[in-house]
């Protein structure tokens, strides 16, 4: 069952000098943050069942299609309609991790994570300009399922709302094969250590420590990590 | 009087009983549950709403008895401390605290639900892996989380059932209230019981609480709007309960953090 929906995002993959195509909308600041309760490794330190928020903060004029660099639409195997990839690029990003009382806040460099919606299959959360394509759509953190699914083909990123779901921290999304996407060597995400986001506070790395093994054929409910996403108006600082 | 060595004797014996209490291993816990839900707070009534349950306690608080399933287990409460639930709706935030007996922790390893319970029902005002399906029967279905979730899973399902299948950090999660550990599933937030269809498959909420659960800001009520009732969405049509809202139950120890405490 989960197989058709190893395409959600995965179709990225295709993607890794993709251009953007600015699709006209009225200026609305928006922050976008998810929260996660994971493992996490920042600046050299792990964090176990740490709750983790990432923020991102920007201008829903900025929302844009994902398109090739000859300017055609990112194709998606099963949603054969208009373009149903978006990404939210240009803004500020943060990162808080909270263990055992103590609070860890810093801000993600430029660049290195966006916000990311597959309004067609169902994904929405924050992808990353990293793993061995340049281009991660479930890496930092994505979510799928819940109501982040019904959301994401709903209002998208334009709307406020608050949604949980299944929360992915994978590098080489999707790790099961789908459609003409071969997933990783091992159906497994790929480790995630050797692409680390660049924070103030050193490099950080996402795991994903509670999951079905392997994860092939479990795009979706493969992860047992869960978690929430939301959509808020204002700017963020 | 009793003898010296009849002294030593209860003296051993009372030493045991309270190591054996967990007081010897005393630590500060907060138990955090953050979902998205519908419901009503004081005057505020919400919908999609970030929800977060929050209470500061003692892990020799922790209390155990036998679990409602008929296959065993242990049923973990922890109904001592500073219980307060936030309340944020596009991006402001309402905290109300509990007034003390209203909410408490609880944790069933036998039938692999968790969340917070009050008088109104165990798995009110949040229960996480819940059944979406009615139990035992259609016909019969009289009482909400009866029984677990095997569908779309969370940690809850897999430390219930342990085995192959699981990453290591998974299965080496503890099954307790009173070690860190993390707790997820699909939520139910029901004082009464879901609608059903005509396959019994559960809806939504059918009714609110009695009364609001007592807080310093009024009532608090919550009622399940989306439940199992969303259509088909995408390609492949994902609908139900996969649709629904989740929730993820953190315990986490934090000896060394002061925290307020009620008695």
């Amino acid at each position: 069952m989960s197989n058709h929906a190893r395409r959600i995002l995965g179709v990225w993959l295709f993607a890794g000098s993709a251009c953007l195509l600015a699709v006209p909308a009225l200026a609305n600041p928006m922050t976008y943050t998810g929260t996660v309760v994971t493992t996490i490794k920042v600046n050299g330190k792990t964090y176990a069942e740490a709750l983790v928020t990432v923020k991102f903060s920007g201008d829903t004029a900025n929302i844009a299609t994902v398109v090739t660099p000859q300017g055609t639409a990112v194709p998606s195997f099963y949603c054969t309609s208009s373009n149903p990839f978006f990404w939210l690029t240009t803004g500020k990003a943060w990162l808080s991790v909270e263990s055992h009382g103590q609070v860890l806040s810093t801000r993600f460099l430029p660049n290195q994570i966006f916000v990311a919606l597959d309004s067609c299959n169902g994904g929405i959360g924050f992808g990353s300009h990293t793993g061995p394509n340049g281009l991660e759509p479930a890496y930092p953190l994505a979510f799928t399922l819940g109501t982040a699914m019904s959301t994401a083909v709903g209002t998208g990123l334009s709307a406020p709302a608050s949604m949980s779901g299944n929360a992915w921290s994978c590098v080489g999304y999707p790790p099961g094969p789908i459609g003409n996407l071969l997933g990783t060597s091992n159906q497994e995400c790929l480790s995630p250590d050797p692409y680390p986001l660049m924070t103030e506070a050193g490099p950080v790395v996402f795991y994903l420590p509670y999951r079905i093994v392997p994860l092939a054929g479990d795009n979706h409910i493969g992860t047992q990590n869960r978690g929430t996403f939301s959509i808020t108006p204002g700017a963020s600082e | 009087m009793m003898k010296s060595s009849s002294l030593r004797l209860a003296g051993a014996a009372l030493l045991v009983a309270w190591a054996a209490s967990g007081a010897a291993s005393a630590s500060p816990v907060v138990y955090t549950l953050r979902t998205v839900a519908d419901g009503k707070l004081g005057n505020l009534v919400f919908a999609e709403a970030l929800v977060t349950f929050r209470m500061e306690s003692d892990t020799s608080d922790v209390r155990t008895a036998t679990s409602l399933s008929p296959f065993g287990g242990v049923l973990y409460t922890n109904s001592v401390g500073l219980a307060q639930v936030s309340v944020s709706v596009n991006g402001v935030t309402q905290v109300a605290t509990f007034e003390p007996g209203e909410v408490y922790v609880r944790y069933d390893t036998g039938l692999g639900v968790a969340g917070f319970g009050s008088a109104i029902s165990p798995s009110y005002p949040i229960a996480l892996d819940c059944s979406p399906i009615a139990y035992p029967a259609a016909a019969t279905y009289t009482v909400d989380c009866l029984q677990d979730d095997s569908n779309n899973a969370g940690t809850l399902y897999a430390l219930q059932n342990p085995g192959s299948g699981w990453s290591p950090d998974l299965l080496a999660l503890p099954r307790s209230l009173a070690t860190d550990t993390v707790l997820s599933g699909v939520a139910h937030t029901c004082a009464s019981i879901y609608t059903l269809d005509a396959s019994g498959n559960l809806l939504v909420c059918s009714a609110p609480a009695a009364r609001g659960l007592r807080t310093d800001r009024g009532g608090f009520y919550l009622q399940d709007q989306v439940g199992g009732a969303s259509a088909g969405v995408g390609p492949f049509l994902w609908s139900g309960w996969t649709l629904a809202n989740v929730g993820v139950l953190q315990v986490e120890t934090t000896r060394g953090v002061h925290h307020r405490r009620r008695e």
